[in-house]
């Protein structure tokens, strides 16, 4: 046994280079992670118990002033308030909507690929791009949609959405409907296809009708993985800020001033870059409950397959 | 007799719901076109032609007139593909480390990228802002492409690291049997199967970058270096008469790249965004 071993390769020698190659090719990513991300947000931490002023770019500590300053004024309720109407308004409708057309286009259509490319697209559709064909399209004065809710008598007289203050925020939220259901989509096709053929068959036998199989055997299946990119869906809304700053810019009178939108306003507009800083610390403690949660729930999702 | 009726009408509501699906996401592109075609004369005429009854190119040479919209359309094409590009190098080495090596804290690593990839750039974005600040590096293209980096990298990590734990160690020991050294076996044997994914993880981080407007509407203020996103949003910016015909032009030229992209990669697209998809 001892003599064998002599001739094996030094696999200690060469575990080591590779263990300085793995470290190697991992040195940029790190790089990048510690630059592009961790300093700027050690950054957004020590901006938010300062009061820094742009044009002598000198600052001063101030504690929690900032902080007080956010908390104590309705404001900051309130727009937490709609951030939550737009977030939820928004991921509701998109996960059942979703969840329905991936079960449609699960079946036996023709041209079902190209169907499905189709119907993804507003997904990529630039957000600016999008913005504006449908500010084009509820317009007033040419807009096809504001137009025809009069003609078909949805509307007394043009609508005029983005500036009507009871609803400016509908209207986000259908924009945001529009883009991000094709996304939930995707993800329950892609599930959906992983169910096999011979659970419906059983239930046929059974004489299960097309809900209770929907119900007893789709649903089930889906479930698991449908909860955790609504999870994920929902951080990203949270924080959306261009579809809400082309929209409505945040108006009128703040109806769709959500907590990005504040912060943005706050930092560029009020220049006031601690107060949103101090914003923007109370969003990172609200991301880093929700990515407990979901870590948590992939985990159990992950068991569950 | 009834059965085959019932099917007949299945069928029938479910081709009339599918074929309402399609027609609702593509319609706004579809009216956009047409607009950017019709004279101003006729963007404002009740009631609407779908289809522009004298089409004209005017609103795209009004476009193409705007100070600098070449430039804005060549800037976002090399920011998008330079940040794509550095992207995509920077995912390969680490994917390929992630899924080959364990070394201390390669674990903490993995998390740390997925736990990056669900922080928002509105959070990182206010400090970036007075970081390049006090460099004096804003309104500048090679510091807004480094900083948008930050929104496709750890995603691209994240996808590239799962399709190389899918690559079989077996060809990489076989490459180094006969004599290659590790690195060279990662680029000459592993990356090339890669490439299917590679590219599909590319025009991702393309398209997310090529729609950024939050890093290039903080970081970029001057004329010639402006984006696309920002020469459409800069259209909004006067109060209530927009010039329709050239911001649906614009449109039009935002979205031709994006549409390319989509119509070459659909298929490669569609199987990582069953993941969880894209930030944004």
């Amino acid at each position: 046994m001892r003599v064998r071993e002599n001739y094996l390769p030094p696999t200690t020698a060469l575990g080591r280079s590779d263990r300085r190659l793995g470290i190697l090719l991992v040195l940029p990513v790190v790089f990048f992670m510690l630059v592009l991300v961790a300093y700027p947000l050690v950054n957004l931490i020590t901006l938010s118990v300062q009061n820094y002023n742009m044009l002598s770019q000198k600052s001063r500590f101030v504690g929690l002033t900032n902080f007080i300053r956010v908390l104590s004024g309705g404001d900051f309720w309130q727009s937490l308030l709609r951030t939550l109407i737009y977030s939820l308004g928004s991921l509701i409708p998109c996960s059942v909507l979703g969840t329905l057309f991936a079960v449609l286009l699960n079946k036996d259509i023709p041209g079902r690929s190209f169907v499905r490319s189709f119907v993804i697209f507003p997904y990529i559709m630039p957000m600016v791009v999008t913005c504006a064909i449908f500010r084009y399209m509820l317009n007033d004065l040419v807009g096809i949609l504001d137009h025809y809710a009069v003609v078909l008598g949805l509307a007394p007289r043009t609508l005029n959405l983005f500036g009507r203050y009871d609803l400016a925020m509908p209207g986000v939220i259908a924009v945001s409907v529009w883009k991000y259901s094709p996304m939930i989509m995707i993800a329950v096709l892609g599930k959906l296809q992983t169910i096999s053929g011979d659970y419906y068959e059983a239930a046929q036998v059974d004489g299960a009708n097309q809900w209770q199989q929907f119900w007893h055997i789709t649903f089930p299946f889906i479930l698991p993985p449908l909860i955790v990119v609504m999870l994920m869906r929902f951080i990203f809304l949270f924080n959306k800020w261009d579809i809400i700053y082309m929209l409505t810019g945040g108006g009128p009178l703040n109806a769709t001033a959500t907590l990005p939108m504040v912060l943005y306003s706050e930092a560029f507009s009020s220049y006031n870059l601690g107060k949103a800083a101090a914003i923007g610390v109370m969003m990172f403690v609200i991301l880093l409950i929700c990515s407990r949660f979901y870590y948590k729930l992939n985990e159990v999702a992950e068991k569950r397959l | 007799m009834t059965l085959s009726h019932r099917t007949v009408l299945h069928k029938a509501i479910l081709y009339g719901v599918v074929l309402l699906l399609v027609v609702v996401a593509l319609f706004p592109l579809a009216w956009a076109i047409f607009g950017s075609l019709k004279t101003s004369q006729e963007l404002y005429n009740f009631p609407y032609n779908l289809l522009p009854q004298a089409p004209t190119l005017n609103n795209y040479n009004m476009l193409l007139s705007l100070s600098n919209f070449f430039r804005s359309f060549t800037n976002t094409f090399f920011t998008s593909v330079a940040a794509t590009a550095l992207s995509l190098l920077v995912a390969c080495l680490s994917g390929y480390s992630l899924t080959r090596f364990a070394f201390p804290g390669s674990k903490l690593l993995k998390r740390l990228i997925l736990d990056t990839y669900m922080i928002p750039s509105i959070l990182l974005v206010l400090p970036i802002y007075s970081i390049l600040t006090k460099l004096n590096l804003r309104d500048n293209l090679m510091a807004y492409t480094l900083m948008v980096t930050s929104t496709t990298l750890p995603f691209c990590v994240w996808l590239m690291t799962s399709y190389f734990a899918g690559v079989s160690m077996s060809f990489e020991e076989a490459a180094m049997i006969d004599g290659c050294s590790r690195f060279k076996a990662f680029y000459k044997v592993v990356v090339p199967q890669l490439t299917p994914a590679i590219i599909a993880t590319g025009i991702q981080a393309f398209i997310l970058v090529w729609n950024d407007l939050m890093y290039a509407k903080i970081l970029l203020s001057s004329e010639e270096n402006r984006t696309l996103s920002l020469v459409i949003s800069s259209m909004f910016a006067q109060e209530q008469v927009y010039p329709w015909g050239v911001i649906l032009a614009g449109t039009v030229v935002a979205t031709v790249p994006v549409l390319l992209m989509f119509i070459f990669g659909v298929d490669k697209l569609i199987g990582g965004w069953s993941e969880g998809g894209v930030k944004g």
